[in-house]
């Protein structure tokens, strides 16, 4: 009886093992594409994925491209800004949460939800609006101004998400001890209450910047005066024979760089684990 | 708020740095153009001529291209609309008048004697203020033309023949065929109904079955177009693909325009350096309709001193000429026209050189595709398409929705 | 810390400028004719409430809804049996099991996108006739988008409290009824999350369609995008609330199905 159990708790522990590695492995495909790209001669063929030779040209490319590096650079600077804006948006405007009374906190909560339950495209198409009523007021809000303002309203949602919770968890008398011992209110706010969000923090903050750097709808509506996305430029350029394939390069070396950090700390981690053991 | 203090630090560095990279310490020029449309290299010569950044953005249909100049989102310098969309922008007051009257700018004062005589006898018919009847000439000038046409593989042995016989409706008919065909359609709501009427002959700007061409395009019309087009069934709606796609074989056919063959051929070239075997070709309709893409000036010009400069550029014979070596549209001057046939004679190479295996040389290009110089000089009929309503453009749009 | 009130109004204010001025934009343009944003020379008009009324609006919808169903209904199937082996499992590297799920991620979408096109155009692949059909819309959205349905479920799963299942299996309730009665209802709440997650973006996307599905599979999301291309804005508008309208009620339909006594009491 018990060999018997054991024999289909194997069975099924490797199902399990397979299915999970199957659905890795649909999802590493594209991955596994791109990287082949990168150092493929022929990545623009008009036969799709014939394989040309090998070459590192397309990684000169990222820096030599002026259009492909320019939207690199313009993806970075946006998600980098619009980051920490929504971030530091985001946590005063938990905090402020926090502090509403009931029925306030219900319809501002519904507020709140409605950039996240709603569409990017009408997300997209609605910043776009408000930006070309401004536009008599302010000709070049098209660009850098309009992505930020689009890109800092869509991610500070999901940071309060990340928040607003632990915030609720955070126990009242630690802010109240620090009053207690002298501190102003805004500096028990600032020296004890914010950092003991930190994670949830960091976690609201890494959140935003993925979803921001990966953007593509809200982008392709606040796009203008030629500064635009990387997403944007693979859209827009992806069928012409001047589509740099220094695309994927930019892309698979960036696979390596954060499967090399993942590495080090997993390994550093172990490694730490060990050492404590003994 | 101290750990706050080194990340802000870094973002401003590298706020600093990108500002650098992405700065334009000269003047810019700000131009919208189609995709592969254009010699880069032209750019960046035009660049170091006269110390200034262009930097380019590109649209996929000439409706964007005349959204993107109205809108505002950005101010343009330079655009290169379509014709339909060049007579609506002036009709609007979208476009401003070239610096034609300046000494400086030697190629736009030469105007009327620019053109190759089949595209200027298209501009004087039908580029005309509809109010006076003048030609608006001043305000565009043509930068490649052509004509509709059908790329099609040559893998199926049957499909030539048909294309030539049926034309356009060659596209919607699959019993012509004695096998199986795949078929590709232009994904531009507006292409899509004009190529169905002209597949029967028709006018493409008709709006009712008896030939009127005002208004909105009327019921019985639209569910006559619709009916059409589902019994065509297209395999594939796309755009720069489907030449990719015929030329690699798996697209038999498709409709687009003339330029986007001679693209593909080149590219076909150019990936095949042990000899490129062409198994596609190109066939001009005998009905069917030209097209020029204009360079023009918008009124939201802000550096129209640049922007005439650089039309004055692409004008300039040789630019011109290295131009249209690039791209595979129809030149529109007659000096580049010249250039050509010059050089044909002179025993010049379309591809590659006498050291290549894959060479092609200039005078058996022309020799096998007379229409390169002439896309319109064998056809029957050739009509333009004409500005339309935003109701025209949304029933189109309509119609093309119907077939998902 | 009821004294910190007050930062709640700017951002009352910003979401009111973003949220509540494009709706109000939204609505008179839907009254008017347009030349864009241009209201000079605007008339009054019904034409975009007429064009509502197309019969291929109802289809693009419809087709949308079907692909968005499926899109979900495979990331679930796909996505909670992941989460769950992982979560379940007594591997040591947890953690780095569920980097390298988020890795796919850190990949642009749009250059994934274009991958699958790229492997499905292959001569071998082509053959199948894949592109352009509704299957292999669904398919790369499901690849696109599956993170997005894992991770909430799986960090449901990891703060659930393993004691209750243990005691159910020492009651002796078999390991299914337990896994029905116990552990799915107590992970409804990421399972939720990520049906919205994955719902929403796989219902209003316009690029996959546009690329995988040739554009013969023509979603609501790219009737906005043409019709704001052709410079139609009062359509637009209309449309774009349309969108809105469906999708936010059937996601708070969700919503309640799933959690009757509404959100606050989560």
């Amino acid at each position: 009886m018990l060999i018997e159990t054991s024999w289909k708790n194997v069975l099924a522990n490797v199902l399990k093992v397979l299915f999970v590695v199957l659905v890795f492995s649909i999802m590493y495909v594209p991955i596994v594409i791109i990287i082949y790209q990168s150092f493929n001669k022929t990545a623009n063929s008009i036969s799709p994925l014939a394989w040309g030779g090998f070459t590192f040209e397309h990684y000169k490319e990222i820096f030599t491209d002026r259009q492909l590096y320019t939207s690199i650079l313009d993806s970075l600077l946006v998600s980098f800004w619009a980051t920490l804006l929504s971030t530091v948006f985001g946590v005063f405007a938990s905090i402020g949460l926090h502090a509403l009374n009931k029925k306030a906190r219900k319809a501002m909560d519904f507020l709140n939800e409605i950039p996240m339950l709603n569409s990017e495209i009408v997300t997209g198409i609605s910043i776009m609006l408000v930006c070309s009523l401004i536009k008599p007021l302010f000709p070049g809000v098209f660009g850098f101004p309009s992505m930020l303002l689009a890109h800092t309203f869509f991610m500070t949602p999901y940071v309060i998400l990340m928040v607003l919770p632990k915030l609720e968890q955070t126990d009242e008398a630690l802010f109240e001890a620090a009053q207690d011992l002298g501190c102003s209110p805004m500096k028990s706010l600032v020296k004890v209450v914010i950092p003991s969000l930190s994670t949830a923090i960091l976690t609201g903050a890494l959140i935003a910047f993925t979803l921001s750097i990966d953007d593509f709808v809200i982008s392709f509506y606040t796009q203008g005066g030629g500064f635009s996305n990387f997403s944007n430029y693979v859209y827009s350029s992806y069928t012409k024979k001047n589509f740099s394939a220094g695309s994927y390069a930019f892309n698979a070396l960036l696979t390596f760089v954060t499967l090399g950090i993942v590495l080090a700390i997993s390994l550093y981690g172990n490694h730490k684990k060990k050492g404590e053991n003994k | 708020m101290k750990k706050l203090i080194p990340v802000l630090v870094a973002l401003l560095c590298f706020t600093v740095f990108a500002g650098v990279v992405l700065s334009t310490p000269n003047t810019v020029l700000y131009f919208l153009n189609w995709g592969e449309y254009i010699d880069t290299t032209l750019i960046t010569k035009f660049e170091e001529q006269f110390n200034c950044q262009v930097v380019m953005e590109m649209v996929t249909s000439s409706e964007a291209m005349y959204q993107k100049i109205t809108s505002g989102t950005t101010n343009y310098d330079v655009a290169v609309p379509g014709d339909y969309t060049v007579r609506q922008l002036y009709e609007e007051g979208y476009l401003r008048k070239f610096d034609t009257g300046n000494s400086e700018y030697v190629n736009l004062s030469a105007y009327d004697s620019l053109f190759v005589s089949t595209l200027r006898s298209l501009m004087a018919e039908y580029m005309l203020d509809s109010k006076t009847g003048e030609e608006i000439n001043e305000y565009y000038f043509p930068y490649f033309y052509g004509a509709y046409s059908i790329i099609y593989s040559e893998k199926k042995e049957d499909v030539p023949s048909v294309i030539k016989e049926n034309g356009f409706a060659s596209l919607f008919d699959r019993s012509l065929y004695n096998e199986d065909v795949k078929i590709g359609m232009y994904n531009t709501a507006r292409w899509i109904v004009a190529s169905s009427l002209m597949a029967e002959g028709r006018d493409p700007n008709i709006t009712k079955m008896d030939g009127t061409k005002d208004g909105d395009i009327d019921s019985e019309l639209k569910d006559h177009l619709v009916n059409k087009l589902k019994s065509a069934n297209f395999d594939e709606f796309g755009s720069d693909s489907m030449k990719r796609n015929v030329a690699n074989g798996s697209l038999d056919m498709c409709y687009t325009q003339l330029g986007d063959f001679f693209d593909a051929l080149y590219l076909v070239y150019d990936e095949s350096p042990k000899g490129a075997e062409i198994k596609f070709n190109v066939n001009i309709p005998k009905v069917t309709s030209a097209f020029f893409d204009s360079m023009v000036i918008p009124t939201t010009c802000q550096n129209y001193d640049l922007a005439n400069k650089f039309v004055n550029f692409m004008m300039d014979g040789d630019n011109a000429y290295q131009n249209a070596q690039a791209i595979g549209y129809s030149p529109t001057l007659k000096t580049v026209v010249g250039k050509y046939i010059e050089d044909a004679e002179n025993g010049a190479y379309y591809y590659g050189d006498e050291t290549t295996e894959n060479s092609l040389t200039l005078k058996d290009f022309l020799e096998k595709y007379p229409m390169y110089l002439d896309p319109i000089g064998q056809c029957e009929k050739v009509y333009m398409l004409e500005p339309k309503s935003t109701q025209y453009l949304s029933t189109c749009e309509i119609i093309f929705n119907s077939l998902a | 810390m009821k004294r910190f009130k007050g930062f709640a109004i700017p951002y009352l204010i910003w979401l009111i400028l973003l949220v509540v001025t494009p709706i109000v934009v939204m609505i008179v343009l839907t009254f008017f004719n347009t030349k864009g944003m241009d209201f000079i020379g605007a008339t009054f008009s019904l034409d975009a409430y007429k064009r509502l009324a197309d019969p291929s609006i109802l289809k693009a919808l419809g087709n949308s809804l079907y692909i968005a169903f499926f899109t979900v209904l495979i990331c679930f199937l796909l996505g909670y049996p992941v989460a769950y082996f992982l979560s379940f499992s007594n591997i040591k590297n947890k953690k780095l099991v569920l980097l390298l799920m988020i890795l796919p991620m850190w990949s642009n979408s749009m250059l994934r996108i274009v991958s699958w096109l790229r492997l499905l155009s292959t001569d071998f692949l082509s053959a199948l006739n894949l592109i352009g059909t509704s299957g292999a819309v669904i398919f790369v959205t499901v690849t696109t988008y599956l993170p997005f349905m894992i991770f909430p479920i799986f960090t449901v799963l990891e703060k659930m409290d393993r004691s209750i299942i243990e005691a159910s299996k020492d009651l002796g309730v078999p390991a299914w009824k337990t896994f029905l009665k116990i552990t799915f209802p107590l992970s409804l709440g990421g399972v939720s999350s990520g049906v919205i997650m994955v719902f929403l973006p796989a219902a209003t996307g316009f690029a996959i369609s546009q690329t995988i599905g040739l554009d013969k599979v023509r979603l609501v999301g790219n009737l906005l995008q043409t019709v704001f291309e052709k410079n139609n804005y009062n359509f637009g508008s209309l449309l774009s609330i349309f969108v809105s309208v469906v999708i936010i009620a059937i996601v708070l339909l969700f919503d309640f199905v799933q959690n009757p006594k509404g959100r606050g009491n989560k």
